[in-house]
């Protein structure tokens, strides 16, 4: 083993360019997501109808982050939206496209960005996501009966969202969730899957959502967290895999719901995240260099949020949208 | 047959085509009239419209099943397509082993693809344990190329778990991997999956060997996450374990205790660390009774401590 021995050095990470942008270009990012809007005929719009749902909502969220939701065609989206809706209460990424769990949570995120909740049938909802618990607590996201934790986040964040989390059962689905604790304190997909921050948002999210965060050990899951920030200030999904922005947001997310924000270097942090813009086109990619695109914006946005920038408004930590939008449905 | 169905469609557009001249695309509302398009982008919009169609009919035929294959070469990631296709497979009564060759081009080009792994599931589901070999295999190449793909792994605990696929093989399997990266942590993972799927989380013989080949790979990196977490992992669950009791320092015993009742301080975990000090300072009443009276003291200092901590939360 003296061999591998010789490999010790070879961490996985990045190197930040020095010519990267190292402040926000909020201006941009707007224009960026404008674009994105207005690019409705164009073939990535069309390539992405399977998860354009939840794409209007990286968008829309971003936007309205950077106070500037205003500039979004409000009429026009909630109009769409109600074309997604499913006769089973669900929704689905476009019309006519079956619902999953995804697109009712983002199209209950947009509806109360937009302060139009009231233009949805919350029994309906409730009802369908009710449809989607197993009787071992898990969910599935859609008629397909994949079970993911992912799939419970967004299960009973729709339900919290709209008031109706008593439908389900919650002491099932965090006993579920407990099934996916791992020992290194992270969570995975399942039982025995391996821990990934994107896995620990959602688990953690659930706790916080059910109030049973006092069921693990705070300090080792943020610990886990913690040890994602590599080198370069960036945050990877699991040991030994490269930074990406979007793991900002899962790890930083993560650790503010748990309270210990302050594991992580605030300065490598941003100065990874303001790296990976796109200072022509605007947008972030997920590492630097890259090409930027809606889900790596939001993310990267409401992760420079958490860490509370003027420019900003503060983001909510369970459910990534402006704190404003959720009002006395805050958990924190 | 579904590949030379591919072919043919792929040069040609549905709404050209004789075959499908009983059915009326279903376009999207705004992309109908776009008038120009790159090739591939009206190709794309073509299939989709018929699939829309044929999806709405409920049409379970072969050439519904070539239009699934060409949809899913257009876009993978499409949950319905994949669904739809599912549900044409089953009403044909098509052969799912061939479906398996087709899955294994389709995921070798798209290892991370959730839709195309969950539909290789229910395919394995409905042809039983006739497929584990064949899936232990499968899995064992995409985790060659690629040795933390989440997707594969998850398949392959899934096939271990469902077939029963002895626990040894599966050990030496990720102990190669693990010789070759001392880091994967999937590997790591794995193994923590297997010691709990087959019940050997009390069996000695089991953790010491595990705790050795963590000796062995700290000793020969020290630099490795992975390996450290799934130590402290083996040793949480098995703190009393590893010492024989005759062999039981009351110094061990109390400096563990001592780090719960930090944690209780800290209001971390605070009840389950209180649990765990109370019961080792109830052993060491055993382990060590010339003190015995100390040891009872701080037994009611953690529950004072765990009622103060209570009391400050609310």
């Amino acid at each position: 083993m003296s061999f591998a021995g010789l490999l010790d050095f070879a961490r996985k990470d990045i190197d930040v360019p020095s010519t990267a942008p190292k402040e926000l270009l909020r201006g941009k990012h707007s224009a960026f997501i404008q674009h994105y809007e207005s690019a409705k005929d164009s073939y990535e719009y069309i390539m992405a109808e399977h998860i354009r749902v939840s794409g209007i909502f990286w968008c829309l969220s971003a936007m309205d982050i950077m106070n500037e939701v205003d500039k979004m065609s409000k009429d026009k989206i909630i109009e769409y939206i109600a074309e997604c809706r499913n006769p089973d209460g669900g929704y689905g990424p476009a019309p006519r496209n079956d619902s999953h769990i995804l697109h009712t949570l983002s199209a209950v995120q947009i509806l109360m960005i937009f302060e139009a909740l009231g233009k949805a049938d919350i029994d309906e909802i409730a009802r369908y996501v009710k449809s989607l618990q197993n009787e071992d607590g898990s969910f599935v996201g859609d008629k397909a009966g994949e079970v993911d934790t992912r799939f419970t986040f967004c299960s009973l964040a729709t339900l919290h969202l709209i008031g109706r989390l008593e439908v389900v059962d919650l002491d099932a689905a965090i006993a579920f969730v407990m099934r996916c604790y791992n020992s290194d304190g992270g969570f995975g997909t399942r039982p025995g899957s391996e821990s990934h921050a994107g896995q620990v948002y959602c688990c953690v999210g659930s706790l916080a959502v059910a109030g049973r965060l006092d069921d693990i050990d705070r300090d080792r899951t943020a610990q886990w967290l913690a040890f994602r920030q590599c080198d370069s200030g960036g945050l990877n999904g699991r040991p030994e895999k490269l930074p990406d922005v979007c793991y900002s947001w899962w790890v930083l997310s993560s650790l503010a719901i748990l309270r210990r924000l302050d594991f992580i270097d605030e300065d490598r942090m941003k100065r990874f995240i303001f790296a990976c813009q796109d200072d022509e086109t605007g947008g972030f990619a997920d590492r630097p260099g890259d090409y930027p695109d809606p889900f790596h914006t939001v993310f990267g946005i409401a992760a420079l949020s958490l860490f509370g920038d003027d420019s900003l408004a503060p983001v909510d930590p369970v459910f990534c949208m402006a704190a404003r939008r959720i009002g006395d449905k805050a958990l924190l | 047959m579904s590949m030379e169905g591919q072919v043919v469609n792929a040069s040609v557009l549905y709404k050209d085509n004789e075959l499908w001249k009983d059915v009326t695309p279903i376009y999207p509302n705004d992309a109908e009239n776009g008038a120009v398009r790159i090739n591939l982008s009206e190709q794309f919009v073509d299939a989709f419209a018929y699939l829309r169609a044929a999806m709405e009919k409920l049409e379970y035929s072969e050439r519904t099943l070539d239009l699934t294959t060409d949809c899913i070469q257009q876009n993978p990631a499409n949950y319905s397509v994949w669904q739809y296709r599912r549900e044409i497979l089953l009403h044909l009564k098509k052969n799912l082993g061939k479906e398996l060759e087709y899955l294994d081009m389709i995921i070798e080009e798209s290892p991370k693809n959730y839709q195309v792994w969950h539909h290789r599931r229910k395919c394995v589901e409905e042809l039983g344990i006739g497929a584990a070999s064949g899936e232990i295999n499968f899995t064992a190449l995409i985790i060659g190329d690629e040795n933390k793909n989440y997707h594969a792994w998850q398949h392959r605990q899934w096939v271990v778990r469902t077939f029963k696929v002895p626990y040894n093989e599966e050990m030496s399997f990720s102990l190669r991997l693990l010789l070759e990266d001392h880091r994967n942590n999937s590997a790591y993972n794995y193994r923590y999956f297997l010691i709990t799927l087959y019940d050997k989380n009390n069996d000695k013989e089991t953790i010491d060997v595990e705790i050795n080949l963590c000796k062995r790979f700290i000793e020969a990196m020290p630099n490795n996450e992975s390996v450290w977490n799934y130590l402290s992992g083996l040793l949480l669950n098995n703190a009393f374990y590893t010492t024989e009791p005759d062999k039981r320092s009351p110094y061990l015993l109390s400096f563990i205790a001592d780090a719960y009742l930090e944690r209780i301080e800290k209001d971390s975990n605070a009840e389950a660390s209180a649990e765990r000090a109370s019961q080792l300072y109830s052993e060491l009443t055993d382990v060590d009774p010339v003190r015995a009276n100390y040891w009872k003291y701080q037994r009611i200092h953690v529950t004072n401590v765990v009622e103060r901590i209570q009391a400050k939360r609310n």
